[in-house]
């Protein structure tokens, strides 16, 4: 009796650990994926306590607790950095990207049933802007880009410009503003 | 205790499938629900009553008194974690407008942000803040 139900165990926590995978996957943005990924990490250290029972041995306790651990703590971490967002950074959906995306709902009968009432600005497929990975990383890199070319700009003028310790205090407060 | 061992290992079994259950409605919940805040709610439930239901099947199988306080102690970890990281995340997700808004019944946080942006002067980054309405 206890195999079986063991047997029945695995397969329904293989089952969730696929279903959290492909939400990772799809997920339109972090905190999906946080989340998911949480439920992942919770799952593996249930079968890791399912195999434990089943073999009759100790070794994966640590394992156990590390892994509730580091599943808040890395939770805590993503969500602590989530930029809050501004209004005009709010994604309005315009009507024709919204009416591409209904046909391209309704033309794949995979999502048609699945999630009827979904937002159009989260379409499948649809990164939200305000925190893919991929969004957040090229709008780091162009304010990188824009920095370098404006201290290069700053070192042109004191080139040709005046004093030193007063170009050094502008630049500082320069810098403090960039900072701010 | 050896005619005990059958009916403690058919608890055990029983728990086991619960918390497989519990597992496998989170991962369905997950990918099915339509926003953050839902797919959260779906998250929760291995999070406490499937470890509870694996630990305490853990602890009927094993038979012995300081592992069943080991396995507890993980389940106190994650009872004890778990609010806090539902807290951040579910927070994030607001400020960052991941809530449909058309889904909810009432929002009490809007509220609550539209006072302190009309009381609080001295944090003008609320008048920003303040969700659509």
């Amino acid at each position: 009796m206890l195999e079986t139900a063991l047997l029945i165990t695995q397969a329904l926590l293989g089952a969730a650990v696929l279903c959290a995978v492909v939400r990772v996957f799809r997920g339109p943005s972090v905190l999906d994926r946080v989340i998911a990924v949480d439920v992942t990490l919770l799952v593996v250290s249930s079968m890791l306590l399912v195999d434990m029972i089943a073999r009759d041995h100790r070794d994966f306790v640590l394992f156990v607790i590390a892994g509730a651990m580091i599943g808040f703590l890395g939770a805590v971490a993503i969500a602590r950095f989530i930029p809050v967002r501004r209004h005009e950074q709010v994604a309005r959906p315009d009507p024709a990207a919204a009416a591409a995306g209904e046909t391209r709902t309704a033309g794949t009968a995979r999502t048609a049933g699945a999630e009827p009432s979904r937002p159009t600005s989260e379409a499948v497929g649809d990164e939200d802007p305000a925190t893919s990975w991929f969004t957040a990383l090229a709008r780091s890199r162009r304010e990188e880009q824009r920095r370098a070319r404006a201290r290069q700009d700053h070192d042109e003028d004191h080139d040709e410009g005046h004093g030193d310790p007063e170009g050094a205090g502008r630049d500082g407060a320069d810098r403090r503003e960039e900072e701010r | 205790m050896s005619e005990l061992a059958p009916i403690l290992d058919g608890v055990a079994a029983v728990f086991l499938v619960i918390g497989g259950l519990m597992s496998l409605a989170a991962g369905v919940g997950l990918l099915r629900f339509p926003d953050l805040h839902s797919r959260m709610h779906a998250a929760t439930k291995p999070q406490v009553l499937g470890l509870l239901m694996f630990v305490l099947a853990a602890a009927l199988t094993w038979r012995s008194w300081e592992l069943i306080a080991i396995a507890l102690l993980t389940w106190g970890v994650q009872i004890l974690t778990a609010p806090v990281s539902a807290h951040m995340v579910g927070r994030a997700g607001y400020r960052s407008r991941h809530v449909r808004r058309d889904a909810l019944v009432v929002d009490e946080l809007a509220r609550a942000v539209d006072r302190i942006a009309r009381e609080d002067t001295s944090r003008p980054e609320l008048d920003e803040d303040r969700p659509s309405s």
